[in-house]
């Protein structure tokens, strides 16, 4: 008796190839590979090229959107295009909000079939991050009101992280120290000086427990 | 008749591959749009999300609208007083267009009837169309001319402010609206009122 029917074995032979063939398209290109271009017409001061190539990797709403996103807004900024560059900033804050889950789904997924299958999230500290560059963009245009809106943010997701037991790097020191400067600013002497404390403290933390530097650069 | 599905190799490697076929297709099938609208009442209560939402707005400036018009200052006021709406400084941590505020404060009260404004925006508008009209082109008995602005009587300003508590799954968004009416002469404050709001929110899976 045949343990294996002709039909079934026929399926799996040419299922399995079609099935890896899928996968092997899908993780194909990787983050990487997608803005290897974009980012050597940064470094060479052609901003515009580079945000022509990732505008449509940013606006293509799929699991991987923040991390394009991401990089779309910083090549606004940099090309000084401040208002498009927020734009695409809160769309980011929003997202990686809304993200902030472990999808077993994907993780499983990405067990059989690679990182690539889990979505960007965003570490911690990159979220506060997406607040720092909103701040500095506003400053830029000269919004100070609005600058400390996102000084007020960043401290939110200070505090919740702090509740959270997040490691002091997670904190966003820099952001901390950002929003003190915009507090300053504004002529908040008491709110500026207890944001210079708490990013005082969270960076000399830091340097006690890990010996590692955590560099701004 | 041969059963597949009784040889072990044959089942592991059918599951795996069903596991797979399921992963590839759990992602989205097709193009998503907010498509086919209809139109909803202004006045339902509208929570969407966890920012300031126009059912904020409304709720606070209908209450301190009230607030001022029953003060006797203005509700006992033998002429309508004039006031001029100034600024509305945004405290909280959400980018909150006060400006839209405040022209909701400046209707309300209007249409009250008890208050007169004057408009500060087209103070610019107003100094270029007196230029032109100076210049010769037009009428002198159309000519409107520098001197004859009405002095406002009192400034409208005032803050707001949010205090957010976060822990876990649970949110609770406090608003507070504070509005003063004050005296252009004297810098007295007339009238001063607040309204509170508090919203809470519970984490939840959005569906895509």
């Amino acid at each position: 008796m045949k343990t294996r029917s002709t039909f079934f074995s026929k399926f799996l032979s040419k299922g399995r190839s079609c099935v890896f063939l899928c996968l092997a398209l899908s993780s194909c290109a990787t983050y990487q590979n997608k803005v290897h271009d974009s980012r050597l017409l940064l470094e060479q001061g052609q901003y515009e090229q580079a945000i022509e190539k990732l505008k449509p990797l940013a606006e293509k709403a799929d699991g991987d959107q923040l991390v394009y996103l991401l990089d779309y807004a910083t090549a606004l900024q940099m090309s000084g295009r401040y208002d498009e560059s927020n734009r695409a900033f809160l769309k980011a804050d929003q997202l990686s909000e809304a993200l902030d889950y472990h999808s077993v789904t994907r993780i499983t997924g990405a067990a059989l079939t690679g990182e690539e299958a889990v979505q960007y999230k965003g570490d911690t500290f990159e979220r506060t991050f997406i607040n720092a560059f909103l701040a500095l963009n506003f400053l830029q245009m000269g919004k100070l009101d609005d600058a400390l809106v996102e000084a007020r943010r960043i401290n939110e997701k200070y505090l919740k992280l702090r509740g959270e037991d997040k490691k002091s790097y997670e904190l966003n020191p820099f952001a901390k120290y950002l929003s003190a400067l915009i507090w300053e600013a504004d002529q908040k002497w008491d709110d500026a000086y207890i944001a210079y404390q708490r990013s005082l403290q969270v960076r000399s933390i830091d340097s006690q427990s890990s010996r590692r530097s955590y560099s701004l650069s | 008749m041969s059963k597949p599905m009784n040889d072990s190799k044959t089942r592991t490697s059918f599951a795996a591959l069903s596991a797979l076929m399921a992963i590839l297709f759990l992602s989205s099938c097709g193009p998503k749009a907010f498509v086919k609208g209809q139109y909803d009442d202004v006045n339902r209560e509208n929570l969407l999300n966890d920012q300031w939402s126009e059912t904020d707005m409304q709720v606070v400036v209908k209450a301190l609208v009230d607030s001022m018009v029953a003060h006797p200052s203005i509700a006992n006021a033998k002429t309508p007083p004039v006031l001029m709406v100034t600024k509305l400084q945004n405290k909280t941590s959400e980018h909150i267009d006060t400006q839209s505020i405040m022209d909701m404060v400046r209707v309300e009260l209007t249409n009250s009837g008890k208050v007169a404004f004057i408009d500060k925006e087209a103070r610019q508008d107003v100094s270029d169309e007196y230029d032109y009209q100076n210049t010769g082109m037009v009428s002198e008995e159309s000519k409107k001319g520098p001197g004859g602005q009405t002095g406002a009587d009192f400034i409208v300003n005032g803050r707001l402010d949010s205090i957010v508590q976060e822990v876990g799954k649970d949110k609770s968004v406090y608003y507070k609206l504070t509005l003063n009416l004050t005296n252009l002469k004297t810098t007295v404050i007339t009238w001063t009122n607040q309204k509170q709001i508090r919203k809470t929110f519970k984490k939840k899976t959005i569906g895509l």
